[in-house]
């Protein structure tokens, strides 16, 4: 009696459809070949054989390899963090908690800039050691190889761990430690017999997500990578088509890289089913927690804590924001405040290419990301409201496929697929919506899921037929969340660079590209006030609505 | 308004729901029996939340059977309140009317109305989560009753409160039927709550009907030891009917033989049955008060005070044990030889089935 309306259905399946053609038609075509009909220049492209070839064998275990490390060292860097969050209200904790969705919203292409000005050899680490220690030579080399990728990495994602599994470990009852201790368990006992089988699901499933981000990472390892020694299938996937203009390759290699992105977001999915079988249980509200450690090992250990987390991530953020204002005098002389990059930002129609391509970017780039956004969260919607009332199956992974999928692989199937409309911005437009889709079906979903049936049902009691109920009672109360994840899926857009890059579409500028075309020009001054711009409008619209959410969802 | 359910039935694995019956206009009538026994199923159908997968359901003369939720005109009070959220108590209560198309004028007169008869006056901006349970509750009930239902059903709508409030709530519930009049149909696993509230009480166990009656009956004369044993319990002594004559039927325990005066259908001689006492009908008997009654001879195994009264358990050996209650002002020990009697008219004879 409470199944959809007819209605429902339509726009369920108008949703389906748009999402098949948008992505699983392109991808699967493209992967088994049958839109490569008369491609430009087709070797080979056996996948079989590329296993075969030892340069490519290398680069596919190099791919696995960097995302492992980069995996452990964000678990290692994520899981005091997700302790601290989880056991002590420390003032800022709130701006602290928000922050951890940074990795999935602040444009890669930054991260780059960033460490490049902090970590690089004529970065701020490097000037300060070599000041202080008198050095000739800067005694850090960690960009161009697998340090740099790693760091970059792991900077990005081990927020991803923290607010994994400090919502996990937030979660566990106390009482549960306690009726440990009562029994004769120390603290060492009480970790391993409650809380680690109580963190395992979520620490494992943090772990896997950050491997699948880091081995399908772009701009990263194209820019901090070194050449063939340091660089992945993404990279190379990217090489080919659009350097070598071997599609064959290119479509071998991203189907070896689609198999294996596969298996990890399969797996992932799976240990994300256990975790929502295994433990349903409320926030220890009750029972306020300390504000700080009470002894001084607990507050060294978090001030110690506090100081890495902030040169490795407010460090390079930090740079970026520095060398904003920065401008050199002449082309060796020294440095000064200036202001210069941001007037020229919003001068129009000035001399300098830099004036002549800013706002444009900065204008496009909005466009795109209301749009991106806006049809993700239509979509996302649509799925997540008429699911809302059954359990997760197995169709849910279909849902998240995106996620898992190469951008670059991603794009150059849509070219493959409609040669007219990737040529276009509806096709970044297209593209953007389908990356941020399974981040606005995952929000929705968790916000429908959270409104009680008995809502709806107590709706339809009163009078209100199946939409009207839905109109009344389930949009307002996830309203708010929409609102949220649409902001994420904007800023999501805003700093995608590797459709854009990947599609190469004449005349069309973001600002990614624009920065990413300065950094590779070694313009860094301009690049990071574009960047800043870029980071104020994805961040604070993010953030906003994600405080707002917070203290919203007492609501529910 | 009156409602009537025919030969509805709902099959699920292990488990079959199969209703007769009807609430008279004005009615209160409840739905009783223990968790699992296919009430909240039967209310939920009734509402139009659930399909039937047979059956007629009618209100008022009219079958609603294939008409959805909203168009049945049935009120609906759920276990935890179900209040919106996101709209304060005016709107909670004015929803049904605003959707219903009411004009804002009168809408707000009739929510203001309403909040007044539930003594909510001045709660009308007041946010749902700031609510206490009992307030939500009474919310809720002034939500449903807003738009003047034909029948109101309540789902278990005082298990969520604890003690105090419930009984505040209940008579919340009479006080608003005495001064709006509507027809009830309630479910509840409390008997207490059936008894105190209900005109009539359905009592249903595994999917079927053991027995419907007015509270007095349901409790005074249960039909069989199963209602007997949810209305209020007592003890139970297995053994065979030896005689029912005038009137009155006996049967042979291994504890004694045991009359009831309790007109008794039937001639049953010869079969097993079961002798049935409550034991707040029973008493701890010296040699004076012994005739008119049923005797069961026992030691003392176990006492629990209760302020005003002591139950005492009773074993009476072979197996046995009755339960009996004293005055707090006797003072009986553990240990002790005593005799318990229960008269004659207070004695249930079941027949097994």
């Amino acid at each position: 009696m409470m199944k959809g309306s007819r209605t429902a259905a339509v726009l369920l399946a108008v949703a389906a459809v748009v999402l098949a053609l948008a992505f699983y038609y392109p991808l699967l075509s493209f992967l088994t070949g049958f839109s490569s009909r008369g491609g430009n220049g087709e070797r080979g492209g056996n996948p079989l054989a590329l296993l075969l070839d030892p340069y490519y064998r290398r680069i596919i275990l190099f791919t696995a390899w960097q995302a492992a490390l980069s995996a452990a060292l964000s678990l290692a860097l994520g899981l005091p963090g997700a302790y601290f969050l989880s056991h002590y209200d420390f003032p800022g904790k709130r701006i602290v908690s928000a922050l951890t969705t940074v990795p999935f919203l602040f444009p890669p292409i930054l991260v780059v800039l960033g460490f490049t000005l902090f970590f690089g050899s004529n970065g701020w680490l490097n000037a300060r050691l070599m000041s202080f220690f008198s050095l000739s030579s800067p005694p850090l080399s960690v960009l161009y190889s697998i340090t740099g990728i790693v760091l970059a990495h792991a900077f990005y994602n081990f927020p991803v761990v923290v607010r994994t599994v400090s919502t996990a470990w937030e979660r566990i009852p106390r009482t549960e430690a306690e009726a440990a201790k009562t029994l004769g368990a120390g603290p060492f006992a009480v970790f391993r017999t409650v809380t680690l089988p109580a963190l395992a699901v979520p620490i494992l499933s943090s772990v896997l997500l950050v491997f699948l981000f880091c081995s399908l990472s772009f701009s990263v390892v194209l820019v901090l990578g070194g050449g063939p020694k340091a660089t992945t299938t993404e990279v190379e996937l990217y090489r080919s088509a659009r350097i070598e203009l071997d599609m064959g390759t290119a479509r071998a290699l991203a189907s070896v890289e689609a198999v294996l992105n596969f298996v990890a977001l399969a797996l992932y999915y799976l240990v994300q089913r256990k975790s929502a079988s295994v433990r349903q249980g409320a926030v220890n509200a009750s029972r306020p927690k300390a504000r700080l450690p009470g002894t001084w090992k607990g507050r060294t250990a978090l001030s110690l804590y506090a100081l890495v987390c902030l040169l490795a991530v407010v460090g390079p953020i930090a740079s970026v924001a520095a060398f904003s204002f920065l401008s050199r005098s002449g082309s060796f002389g020294g440095l000064h405040a200036s202001f210069i990059w941001y007037e020229r930002i919003f001068s129009i129609g000035g001399f300098n290419s830099f004036s002549r391509e800013a706002l444009p970017a900065l204008l496009t780039t909005s466009l795109i990301g209301v749009a991106a956004a806006t049809l993700a969260v239509g979509l996302g919607g649509f799925f997540a409201a008429s699911r809302s009332e059954r359990g997760r199956g197995p169709l849910a992974l279909f849902l998240y496929l995106p996620l898992g999928t190469s951008t670059i692989a991603l794009s150059l199937a849509l070219e493959a697929a409609y040669p007219r409309l990737a040529g276009s911005v509806a096709a970044v437009v297209l593209l953007h919506a389908v990356i941020a889709f399974p981040f606005a079906y995952a929000s929705l979903r968790g916000i429908f899921g959270r409104i009680p049936p008995a809502l709806y049902e107590a709706a339809r009691m009163l009078g209100a037929g199946p939409w009207t109920a839905h109109r009344t009672v389930g949009i307002p109360l996830a309203r708010r969340g929409a609102v949220a994840a649409w902001a994420f899926c904007f800023a999501l857009s805003a700093g995608e660079l590797n459709v854009v890059l990947a599609l190469g579409i004449p005349g069309l500028k973001t600002v990614p590209l624009v920065i990413y075309r300065m950094v590779a020009s070694y313009n860094y001054f301009a690049a990071s006030a574009l960047g800043m711009i870029l980071a104020a409008l994805s961040c604070v619209l993010f953030l906003f609505s994600d405080i707002k959410l917070k203290g919203d969802s007492d609501v529910l | 308004m009156s409602c009537e359910v025919r030969g509805l039935s709902k099959t699920y694995p292990g488990f079959r729901l199969s209703l007769d019956f009807s609430v008279e206009t004005g009615e209160f009538v409840s739905l009783v029996g223990p968790s699992g026994c296919g009430k909240t199923t039967a209310l939920r159908i009734i509402a139009g939340l659930e399909a039937a997968d047979s059956g007629m359901v009618s209100i008022d003369g009219r079958d609603v059977s294939l008409l959805p939720p909203e168009k049945r005109g049935v009120g609906f009070i759920f276990q935890d309140h179900s209040l919106f959220p996101h709209l304060n108590v005016e709107r909670n209560v004015g929803y049904g009317l605003d959707i219903r198309g009411v004009p804002k004028l009168e809408r707000e007169e009739r929510v203001a109305a309403l909040l007044e008869s539930m003594h909510l006056a001045g709660y009308e901006k007041r946010e749902p989560w700031g609510l206490s349970g009992g307030e939500g509750q009474r919310v809720a009930l002034a939500r449903a009753l807003a738009v003047r239902p034909d029948l109101v059903l309540f789902d278990e709508p005082l298990s969520a409160l604890d003690p105090a409030l419930r009984r505040s709530m209940s008579a919340a519930i009479r006080e608003a039927r005495r001064k709006i009049g509507f027809t009830t149909l309630y479910v509840t696993h409390d008997q207490g709550e059936a008894l105190s509230l209900s005109d009539r009480i359905i009592v249903l166990r595994s999917g079927g009907i053991e027995q419907i009656g007015s509270p007095e009956e349901i409790y005074g004369n249960p039909r069989n030891p199963f209602v007997a044993d949810f209305f209020g319990g007592g003890n139970s002594i297995p053994g065979r009917i030896i005689g029912t004559a005038g009137g009155s039927a006996t049967v042979e325990t291994s504890l004694g033989r045991f009359k009831a005066g309790t007109p008794f259908p039937g001639r049953s001689e010869g079969k097993s049955g079961t002798f049935f006492f409550r034991a707040e009908d029973s008493t701890v008997v010296s040699g004076a008060e012994r005739t008119g009654m049923n005797l069961i001879r026992g030691r003392i195994a176990d006492i629990e005070f209760e302020g005003y009264r002591s139950r005492i358990s009773v074993d009476c050996g072979s197996g046995f044990g009755v339960s009996a209650y004293v005055p707090a002002t006797e003072k009986p020990a553990i240990g002790e030889n005593i005799l318990v009697g229960v008269p004659l008219d207070a004695g249930i004879v079941f027949i097994d089935d």
